[in-house]
């Protein structure tokens, strides 16, 4: 794992004790560091004003509900992201919510790709915020939250191989070879094979 | 009280009319003696020596239509009359004197057997006067009393119908009276009275109560409710049966539960769609978890390059079905939700008063004692009136079963105007209170604190205020107990929301 990632925390806050370490371990198994908190009291009690990454949290809770808790991290200093997720459709609360300042709302239950889109744009966003990154930066930043597996992959894709062939290559079965695969075009953010094998030789890496 | 006024009246015409009569007896008794005397004397040298003897069937006749007093001043009159004639005609002072005391004492004899048979006359007219108004009296108290009173004897002949037993009966007393007592029950009822009554001994049939049906002249048949006594009226022995109509109770019962019936399905269709907006949300919990770690799971698998695709097959397919199922409940949720509310501008304190009734219903049952306090002035709010009737029962039954173990049963209801056009309702009880740390959770679904509950009367209490952008919480009451809050924005007559800021008020 690249150094640049380490430091980016996905902050998952929700009260639902299997909603939060679920999330916590998907966002693990894709790479990402992520901390699960109880409460927005627990988050904000142990807020670090230079933490980067970006915070998902549950719109319902007791005690303070996730829009009060986008409305608290402003006077703290905070500019993480915020994806508000929820049980409810609700969409004067989803109004609520944007307004109040989050980038995302998405309605449980999600599929896990379209959580792992949005802290991917999150994430984005703040490393922009921060460093004011250019296009190439953007892209080295995603190549850099590949594993060393999904990376080979990419190369072998580049070089214009095909997943039965990357499969021999690697010595792995083809199932595997289409996860790494889609796990590669998922965190290269690209929308098909076409855009991935553009972007990957534009920042002039492969 | 009138008819003992009326007997008085009654009283002073008697004695006026026995005065006229006096009065008449004596000018009878003067004429009479007047006449007989007269024509004695121009009879004289006939019957000169009969004189008393055409005098006494005069005395007679005076007494007999004049009375005592009238006999009395006749007998005297003649034996004056009498005294004259025999000193006409010559006969001795002491035959004179014997006679006339001879017809005088007769005369007397006469006054003082008419005197006590007219005193008899009269005991005997009090009496049956008296008599006649007892029976008017006991007549008047049996109309009185609503229930129908029929009277049989042992072997079950009708003695007696009361007018509101015609009434009831359809019956008239000349028609039933000495008819059996089944004639007023469809056949093969009375098997229920008779029956019992032969086999028991009569001292459990009296004084018991019997549900039976009971058959009006027209054939049209009802319930009633018998209750047998039994009386002895001149060494008779009497059973009486007092028969209340039971069918408008029953009406008024089935009407009762009917109301309550309504209101529970047009609730039950309201509420299936709170109920399936709670367990979506319930629901979407875990199985988010689910996908989520089968996603994990997945990736994990992946990574350690395992030759089998077996693993990741499954776990990938196990995923897909988590996600189908939240689409499922998606669509549930969406089509509850679709029916929307109807919210409109109502008063808050006439939506609270439609549902008095259910309230004061379990509160009775309860034995509860229930308070209202209600805003008099405009209290317009923008509400689906059924949900906040829902809402009202909700809060209104935890509160009534709150209290129902403890002596002091208190529950209060109340709606106040405060500060920014804010009306706020409370429910509040005397019970025991809301346990500290519970009431952070106490408005998530399944968080029951009741042994039957299912948790979701507060979490739907909690959706339908968040329906109407309104808040919910708990305080400790003034009462002891637990005090439910709701505000909810006041709107003006126009219908538009003056609560709050920009008229959407956030939590």
């Amino acid at each position: 794992m690249a150094s640049g990632q380490a430091d980016r925390t996905v902050f998952v806050v929700d009260d639902d004790g299997a909603a939060r370490d679920s999330l916590v371990m998907l966002l693990k198994s894709d790479g990402l560091a992520a901390r699960g908190f109880v409460s927005a009291h627990d988050f904000l009690a142990t807020f670090d004003p230079a933490a980067r990454g970006c915070i998902i949290t549950d719109l319902r809770m007791p005690g303070m509900d996730g829009i009060e808790l986008i409305r608290a991290l402003r006077p703290v200093g905070c500019i993480l992201p915020v994806i508000v997720i929820t049980g409810h459709a609700d969409v004067s609360r989803a109004v609520d919510a944007m307004k109040a300042g989050a980038i995302d709302f998405i309605e449980k239950p999600y599929e896990s790709e379209v959580i792992l889109k949005g802290v991917r744009q999150c994430l984005e966003e703040n490393d922009a915020a921060v460093d004011a990154g250019t296009t190439r930066t953007r892209i080295l930043r995603r190549l850099e939250s590949l594993t060393p597996r999904e990376r080979q992959v990419l190369d072998l894709i580049v070089d214009g191989a095909s997943n039965k062939v990357i499969a021999t290559t690697l010595t792995i079965s083809p199932r595997t070879v289409e996860i790494y695969r889609a796990n590669v075009m998922s965190k290269m953010r690209a929308e098909s094979l076409s855009e991935l094998i553009r972007t990957t030789i534009s920042a002039g890496v492969a | 009280m009138k008819r003992l006024w009326t007997g008085n009246l009654t009283t002073g015409v008697a004695s006026l009319s026995s005065g006229l009569g006096v009065l008449r007896g004596q000018l009878l008794a003067i004429g009479v003696s007047a006449a007989v005397l007269a024509a004695l004397y121009a009879l004289r040298p006939t019957f000169s020596h009969s004189v008393y003897l055409f005098c006494a069937p005069a005395l007679l006749a005076c007494a007999a239509f004049g009375g005592a007093s009238a006999a009395l001043t006749a007998a005297l009159m003649m034996v004056g009359g009498g005294l004259v004639l025999d000193g006409l005609a010559g006969m001795p002072p002491l035959e004179q004197a014997a006679r006339a005391g001879l017809f005088l004492a007769l005369g007397l004899g006469v006054t003082a057997w008419v005197r006590s048979l007219m005193a008899q006359r009269l005991a005997a007219a009090e009496i049956i006067a008296d008599q006649a108004e007892r029976e008017e009296l006991l007549q008047a108290s049996l109309e009185i009393v609503a229930d129908a009173l029929v009277l049989i004897d042992e072997r079950g002949f009708i003695q007696s119908f009361s007018h509101p037993a015609e009434r009831l009966f359809g019956w008239n007393a000349d028609e039933v009276t000495g008819q059996n007592f089944s004639r007023l029950m469809p056949p093969g009822e009375d098997n229920a009275l008779t029956g019992q009554r032969a086999k028991g001994d009569d001292a459990n049939v009296s004084g018991s109560y019997r549900k039976l049906t009971g058959l009006r002249k027209d054939g049209v048949s009802f319930p009633m409710e018998v209750r047998i006594g039994d009386v002895t009226i001149a060494s008779r022995r009497l059973l009486t049966m007092v028969v209340r109509d039971l069918t408008s109770m029953q009406e008024a019962e089935r009407r009762s539960e009917e109301l309550r019936e309504q209101l529970t399905q047009v609730w039950s269709a309201n509420s299936m769609g709170e109920m399936a907006s709670v367990l979506a949300h319930e629901l979407n919990q875990p199985l988010s978890a689910v996908t989520n770690y089968l996603r994990a799971a997945r990736n994990l698998i992946a990574r350690m390059e395992l030759e089998d695709d077996d693993l990741i097959d499954a776990v990938a397919r196990a995923g897909d079905q988590a996600v189908r199922a939240g689409e499922i409940i998606r669509t549930m949720r969406d089509l509850a939700n679709r029916g929307g509310t109807l919210q409109k501008p109502e008063s808050l304190s006439a939506i609270i008063g439609e549902v008095d009734f259910i309230i004061a219903l379990m509160a009775r049952d309860a034995n509860v004692r229930l308070v209202y306090d209600l805003y008099k002035g405009a209290d317009t709010v923008i509400a689906d009136r059924i949900q906040i009737q829902q809402l009202m029962v909700n809060l209104a039954r935890n509160a009534i079963e709150a209290v129902t173990k403890y002596p002091n049963r208190q529950v209060s209801i109340s709606t106040r105007l405060e500060p920014e056009d804010q009306l706020t309702t409370t429910v509040e009880d005397s019970g025991p209170g809301i346990e500290e740390g519970v009431s952070d959770r106490l408005f998530q679904p399944l968080a029951s604190t009741k042994p039957e509950g299912m948790g979701l009367g507060l979490s739907i209490s909690s959706a339908i205020v968040e329906n109407h952008k309104g808040r919910i919480w708990v305080e400790p009451s003034r009462l002891g107990g637990a005090a439910f809050r709701f505000v909810l924005a006041r709107a003006g007559d126009d219908g538009e929301r003056t609560g709050g800021s920009n008229g959407v008020r956030r939590r």
